[in-house]
Order: structure tokens, then sequence, then C-alpha cells
């Protein structure tokens, strides 16, 4: 009994429950579901997921959203290959200032909600619409392709060995650790979840709130330049619709670990899972072969099952403080 | 507890309903059939994709194999290589499949080589001659680029356009930008200057807007190409109101209902279909035949270009009205 309010009074207990019905039902109705071919294919898709939702996690946590995200990917990845071929910039130099890019487009949104005090909901979707509209400008709408014989710098952010395994997963690897000491064991981990929960007494006990969210939508953009350039390594080439639709599709993954829309609640854990079970999910079905519709009916359940379990279990959690 | 565990229960429950129905249908095929997956990039409710699906259903009900069509929610090419790369994890006899952007494709293509999955390319494909292209065995589809060809052939034969434009409503979608090129190498041989529009046309009210300004500050363009039945819908709705109907000629790509009636009423002088019903048909039967015999056609099967205009279009109608075209 102690065991099972100890586990639920884990923030990741839902989604973990709800990964292993998912494994287990595409386990039972497809034999290849647990071939390697599939388990390194929902890896692919979930590290690139993974990375951007571990950020917006952090930023919703702190009690921000960023709706940018999906538009901030398809600029800083097609601004890589843009540069190689227009302007003949160095690939290594491209991927510095793409970094460079993500890195200003998120202080540029911290500012913005800081000092006009403008909501970051507004501030992103307005992001969300000129970031993607400056993509179709830059490109005219069409595919920019990686220039050949470049492939070396990009393997490094995607390559995928013959064993079916994505050097992806490595940086996902990389961002959980991160993300995951940052959140848990930091005084700047202590200030997210405080700045969140309850911005007013944050602020009366010197928590630096403004600083707080500008350096995490910093991270949220950074971590969005990452996800873009995994995908300029996997495809060899950026379409001007790049991670249209990621923004919806990160905070599903986000509220599915257990993150609250309002602040204050949500893990690192949690959200990787989340995102395991979107990959799970898209896998299991095509693999099925039924259609992608039932994917979006999916999801949607999912979301508000995931509120409601975590409605449901918050007071095991305060208990256990 | 006791709403904690009635929740996680009702959670499982609901999981288990919406999965199982779709589950059981997927497991109740036969065990001994062939299974064929059929991937595009775009989403299969779309009309143009319904007829190709059909075209793969009596297909699959002729050959009798058991067929797995995938597409996206919308269009995307990371969404159809996701797709792809699950399909391969299935070890099916086969993949038909789409190929937008080449480059996009050649892992997963050289993946389902090695594992020994053929695959055949239909509707789209990498143009590069075949030891440069990303391995596939053979295409099955339109020849875009003849097809705009044909488009600006059939409308240089009724007139000779003052400035000519064509409107590209996917950019970056290598098919029609081939299709584009056709028109514009066309009438550049015409001696026709030609302008290409690529706004995209998902959202018909603001395209409309767009091909309106496009028209009022270009008035000598006189023939405009409609890359497909999108820009189409939205550029005869223009044209009607703008009073240019018949003065600027209209020519399209794909057929639907809409572009039947434009055709029989005079506002649309033809349009270009590649025939997907045979795409989607022709897939499966030449899969089967790779499969059963081996057989690899000497090149690409050709599906398209074939014009529709006023001499064909009461015949072609009934064949719409049946879903094969």
């Amino acid at each position: 009994m102690t065991f099972i309010r100890l586990l639920l009074a884990r923030l990741e207990t839902g989604a973990l429950l709800s990964a292993l019905a998912v494994a287990g039902i595409f386990a039972l109705w497809t034999s290849s579901f647990l071939s390697l071919e599939s388990i390194t294919s929902i890896l692919i898709v979930t590290s690139e997921l993974a990375i951007l939702a571990i950020a917006v996690t952090l930023l919703m946590i702190a009690g921000e959203f960023d709706l940018s995200v999906g538009s901030v990917l398809g600029l800083s990845s097609v601004a890589v290959p843009l540069m190689m071929v227009n302007y003949r910039v160095a690939p290594l130099a491209a991927v510095v200032i793409a970094f460079a890019i993500a890195i200003g487009i998120g202080f540029l949104h911290g500012t913005l909600v800081r000092r006009l005090r403008i909501p970051s909901f507004i501030v992103t979707l307005g992001g969300l619409l000129f970031w993607r509209g400056i993509v179709f400008v830059v490109t005219q709408g069409f595919p920019v392709k990686v220039p050949r014989g470049n492939g070396a710098l990009f393997d490094v952010f995607s390559y995928r060995f013959t064993n079916g395994f994505d050097v992806s997963l490595l940086w996902l690897i990389v961002w959980f650790v991160a993300f995951y000491v940052l959140l848990t064991q930091t005084q700047f981990g202590n200030w997210i979840y405080a700045s969140g929960a309850n911005e007013r007494a944050a602020r009366a006990m010197g928590v630096p709130v403004d600083r707080v969210r500008t350096i995490l939508f910093v991270l949220t953009s950074v971590s969005a330049g990452m996800a873009g350039l995994i995908q300029v390594g996997r495809f060899g080439s950026v379409d001007a619709t790049r991670g249209q639709g990621l923004e919806l599709e990160v905070i599903a993954a986000s509220v599915i670990g257990g993150t609250s829309l309002s602040g204050g609640v949500g893990s690192v854990g949690g959200t990787v899972l989340g995102c395991l079970i979107i990959g799970m999910i898209r896998n299991g079905l095509a693999i099925a072969g039924i259609s992608s519709y039932w994917y979006t009916a999916i999801i949607g359940l999912l979301i508000v099952v995931a509120v409601l379990v975590n409605k449901s279990t918050e007071h095991f959690r305060k208990a256990a403080g | 507890m006791k709403i904690s565990l009635t929740l996680l229960s009702a959670c499982a429950t609901l999981l288990a309903a919406a999965l199982l129905p779709v589950g059981g249908v997927a497991t109740a095929a036969a065990k001994d059939k062939l299974v064929i997956y059929s991937i595009v990039h775009g989403t299969l409710s779309d009309p143009f994709w319904a007829v190709y699906r059909k075209g793969l259903q009596d297909a699959a009900s002729a050959y009798d194999v058991e067929l797995r069509a995938l597409g996206t929610e919308v269009h995307s090419v990371q969404g159809e290589v996701d797709l792809f790369n699950s399909a391969l994890a299935a070890k099916p006899a086969g993949i038909i499949t789409t190929i937008p952007d080449a480059a996009a494709f050649q892992e997963p293509l050289e993946r389902a080589k090695a594992a020994g999955i053929p695959v055949i390319a239909i509707n789209v494909t990498d143009s590069r001659p075949k030891p440069e292209r990303v391995p596939y065995l053979f295409y099955i589809g339109g020849d875009e680029y003849l097809g705009g060809q044909e488009a600006a052939q059939k409308v240089l034969s009724v007139k000779k356009p003052v400035e000519a434009a064509c409107w590209i409503h996917e950019p970056g979608h290598t098919g029609l930008e081939a299709r584009a090129k056709g028109w514009t190498d066309e009438m550049q041989k015409a001696g026709i200057k030609s302008d290409t529009l690529t706004f995209r046309a998902n959202n018909p009210t603001e395209a409309a807007g767009a091909l309106k300004g496009f028209l009022t500050s270009h008035p000598n363009v006189d023939a405009l190409f409609a890359v497909g039945p999108p820009p189409a819908s939205v550029a005869l709705e223009v044209l009607n109101e703008l009073g240019k109907t018949g003065k600027v000629t209209l020519i399209s790509f794909d057929l639907t209902p809409e572009q039947v009636d434009a055709i029989r009423t005079g506002s649309l002088l033809g349009t270009i279909e590649q025939q997907q019903y045979l795409q989607g048909y022709l897939g499966i039967e030449f899969m089967k035949l790779y499969l059963d015999h081996g057989f690899v056609p000497g090149g690409s099967v050709l599906t398209g270009p074939n014009l529709v205009d006023k001499a064909n279009v009461a015949t072609i109608q009934a064949q719409v009205a049946a879903g094969f075209r």
C-alpha cells in the first residue's frame, strides 16, 4: 500500500502507466512493434520531439508558454543550408550562426514578455507567425538542400547506424541529463518551480523571476535550433514547412508527462515519457496500417486522461511533500 | 485512492476502447496474404488521394493482398519519412511510395534495399538518371514536365497570350515544380513571358486576395496555369469576381467535379490529368507481378499526361462520379 502511495505521489506515474499500456497494446497487436527496426524508429521520433519538449516543459513549469518553437526550428534549420548555398558560409560557421539566431529569438521573446508585460502566449503566437513568414520569404517556399560533400559535420547531429540507432538518441541523453540536473539539483531549478507556482511569493523571496524566464526562453529556442539541426542531418534538406504544428505536439507531450498548464508542476522524466508515448503511437499505428487520423484522436484523448490522472493523484504528491 | 484507481481504470479502458476495435480489424486480416504498404505525402481524404486509394483497394481485392495505406495528416515530407521507417519495421512484402524529396528519402530507401524490401515509386519521384537517383525499382505516374508542356501547348493552340502565369500552391513539391517548368519552358519557346506564383492555397480566402492582387497589378496576364485543383478552384472564383472569365484563359492540372463543370461551361479551357487511379491500381499489380515473377518494366510506367477538354469531358464526367478519376 505504501509502495502504491509512493508510486502515485510521483508525477511521472501516469505517463509511465500510459507508456506501458500503449507498448503492451501495440506489442499484442503486431509482433513487429518490438523489432529493432521499430524500436529505433520510435526512438528517432522521440529524440527529436523530446529535445524540444524538455525545454518547453521547464518554461511551462516557470509559468510561460512558447508557441513559436516549430517556426524557430524551421528558421534555424533552413538558415544553415541557405547560408552555405547563397553566401558560401563554412558549414561550422553556419551552424554557429544558426544557434546565434536561435539565442537572439529566445532573448527577444523573453525581453518582450518581461519589458512590455505582454503575455507569452501572445508574444510567441506572434513569433510563430512572424518567423514562419520569414522562412517562406527567404526560401520562397522551396526546399533547400545541404550541398553535397558536407555530410560529415551534420552526421554529428544525426547519423543512423546500420543497427538502426541514430546519433540523435545521444543528444537526447545529453539534453535529459543537463535539464534534469538543472531542474532538480540547482538553485536555478528551485527558482523555476517557484516562478511558476506563485510568482508574487517568488518575487517577495528574491527570486529573479524575469531573468529565470528569459533564460528559459533562450534555452527553448536553442533546443528548437538543436532539433532543427538534427533534422538537417537526418534529411539532408529543409522544406519551408519544417516544424509546422510542432508547438502543439510538444505541449501535448509535456501535459501527458504531467506538466501543469498553470505552472509550478512538471518533470523532465515525465515529458520524455510523454514523447515516447507519442512516438510509440505514431509508429504502432503505421505498422498496423491504421490511418493517421487515429493518431490525432488518441493524442486528444490522452491529454484529457493525463490531466484527470494528475488531478486525482495531486493529494498524494502534497502528502509526500 | 478509490478515485485514483477508478480514474486509472477508466483511462485504460478508454485507451483500449479507442485502439482495440481498429486492432481487431487489422489482426483479422488473413496472415498468409502478402502485406503491401502504400505511403503518400498528403492526407488520404484529399479527393485526389481518395481516387488513388480506390485504385489501390480495387487491385488489392483483385490480387488478394493485404493493403496498408498510409498518409500524413498534413503535407509533410518528414511525416512521410517517419511513416516509411515504421513500414520498414513491419517487414512487408513491398512498399509503394511517393518520393517528394529525394534527399530526405535517400537513407530510408537504402535501408529498404538492404532489408530486401522492394519499393516502387508512384506519383512523384527522383527525376535524375538511374545511376544518380535514390534506390527504387521503377516509377509509375505522370510525367509532370510533359504535363506542364501539354498545358502550355493547349493554350497556345487557341491563342497567343500577351503574358502568362503559373501558380504553384505547394512550393517545394518537386512534381509541381516540374509541371511549372514544363509550362514556362514551352511559353518561353513561344516568346511569351511567364511569371511563377508561389502562394499557398490551403486558405482559399487569403489565396484569392493574393491572386486578385497579382492579376490587378499585372493586367497583361491573359493565360494562367493552376498546377492543381486547389489553385484552380480559387482561380475560377477570382476570375469570375474580376469579370475576367474567358479573358484570362485558365488551364489546370488534375480533375475534380468542379473542374469538370468548369470545362463544360467554358470557364476552364481544360485540365491535365495523371489518372491517379492507375497509379494505385498498377502500383499493387506491378508489385504483385514483381514479387511473383520478378517482372520489372524497361522504364517508367506513365499514367499521364492526359488532356481533358470540351471534346472528351462528357465521357470523363461519368468516371469522376464513379470515383475512378
